[in-house]
């Protein structure tokens, strides 16, 4: 039985227990933390409007799929018309969160990848799926997915290395590093 | 380790973690997305449907028109609804004046939004804006209120235009919002349109939304508003 403040059967304890992990990816697919709760929203919406079907499978999966789908053609739709900047160095999404250097370093190196390359990195280093289920879900060829993912090495290389051999990983620096839209 | 274990090591980083939201809040803002999704979903069968019921006429209707030398009455010069006059009760002049003629055809606006009374951008504008954007979709009764009586041919004229602002209102995400003034690229060409159309005064006052949606050959749409005596209104759109 649906109900008024939870949503249909199990969908409120869905979105709570998932809720966290979801932002996250979303952050990390998109770089920008207003983006990613915007392409959260749509998709778990979008989850919502189709939970009776969803909520049989694994709906983390599902959920994720379609973020990732709207985020390509969104993509898409703005590849032509909008050229974002390099994020800025300082925009206050949450004060509260410690971020290392290494971490902005990277953020930074991913937001000058193409959105595809982008994807495939994330899927493959992020959420450890198989070059074919990538491929799956990007809706290309698993030769495709090899190719995208060699250029975003080769590209995250020379940005990542120089700054990654300074920076000594046993004991992690922190700073208040913001992340942060780039619009 | 590896350049590639390091680069999942990084992307496992705390750093990545946003705050997450509270689950009422949570809930509400999911319901609200699900509820435009629904409404984009809605008007665009819609729209599919009248284009196939036009295909589906037009070998019908043309030896029809051929044989009759009768004009056939278009659906969309049906009388359009009667808009309160100015000055009328509920509508008053000061807030809602006579639209006027705008300069030149090229900004595409129809009508222009009188000068007088207009307000600079407060800092409620943003979400006024938005608030204004959301109920768009309402009763044209409604709708008139929360529009300068410029957009009001908009408004009544045409069910495509209506379908329009209704996926516009469930664009899927808002680039831009701020004053016109203030916007760069594209939107400068919209400025100087608005300027020449109708006056440097109303473009100093207008506030503009870009809403990026699909189904429209440019992708994206911007929506003017203005504020005139502590009311937010919107006026058109590029």
């Amino acid at each position: 039985m649906a109900d008024s403040r939870t949503g249909p059967d199990g969908f409120g304890d869905f979105v709570a227990a998932a809720l966290p992990g979801l932002l996250r990816f979303g952050h990390v697919l998109t770089g920008d933390p207003r983006e990613a709760e915007d392409l959260v929203q749509e998709a778990l919406a979008r989850s919502l409007r189709r939970w009776r079907w969803v909520r049989g499978e694994d709906a983390v999966p599902y959920v994720r799929r379609a973020m990732v789908n709207t985020h390509i053609s969104r993509w898409r739709t703005w590849q032509a018309r909008v050229r974002l900047g390099t994020p800025p160095d300082d925009c206050a999404d949450d004060p509260g969160l410690r971020r290392s250097e290494e971490w902005d370093l990277l953020r930074r190196a991913l937001a000058q990848l193409p959105v595809r390359q982008r994807t495939v990195i994330v899927l493959r280093y992020y959420e450890d799926l198989p070059d074919a289920s990538i491929a799956e879900l990007m809706g290309c060829t698993s030769g495709t997915v090899r190719s995208q993912a060699a250029r975003g090495l080769a590209a995250l290389r020379p940005l990542l290395e120089p700054g990654l051999a300074g920076v000594v990983p046993k004991a992690r620096r922190t700073s208040t590093v913001q992340g942060g839209a780039s619009r | 380790m590896t350049y590639q274990n390091r680069l999942s090591d990084l992307l496992h980083d705390p750093g990545w973690s946003l705050p997450t939201w509270p689950q009422e809040q949570a809930l509400a803002r999911i319901r609200r997305a699900a509820r435009r999704q629904r409404l984009v979903a809605a008007t665009l069968s819609a729209s599919a449907a009248v284009v196939v019921a036009a295909i589906v006429a037009v070998p019908f209707t043309l030896p029809r028109l051929a044989q009759s030398p009768r004009p056939v009455p278009s659906p969309r010069l049906a009388p359009s609804p009667v808009v309160p006059a100015v000055g009328s009760a509920g509508f008053p002049a000061n807030i809602y004046p006579a639209a006027i003629t705008p300069h030149g055809t090229a900004s595409g606006l129809g009508a222009c939004p009188a000068p007088t009374g207009l307000q600079p951008a407060g800092l409620a504008t943003p979400a006024a804006a938005l608030a204004v954007l959301h109920h768009l979709d309402s009763g044209l009764a409604h709708q008139l209120r929360l529009t300068d009586r410029s957009a009001w041919p908009l408004l009544t004229a045409s069910g495509r235009r209506a379908a329009t602002m209704r996926a516009l209102r469930s664009g899927l995400t808002l680039p831009y919002s701020g004053p016109l003034r203030a916007g760069v690229g594209e939107l400068a060409a919209v400025r100087r349109a608005v300027t020449v159309a109708c006056g440097r005064r109303v473009m100093r006052s207008t506030w503009v939304i870009v809403s990026l949606l699909r189904g429209r050959p440019s992708g994206d749409a911007e929506l003017l508003f203005l504020t005139r005596r502590g009311h937010l209104l919107w006026y058109g759109m590029q």
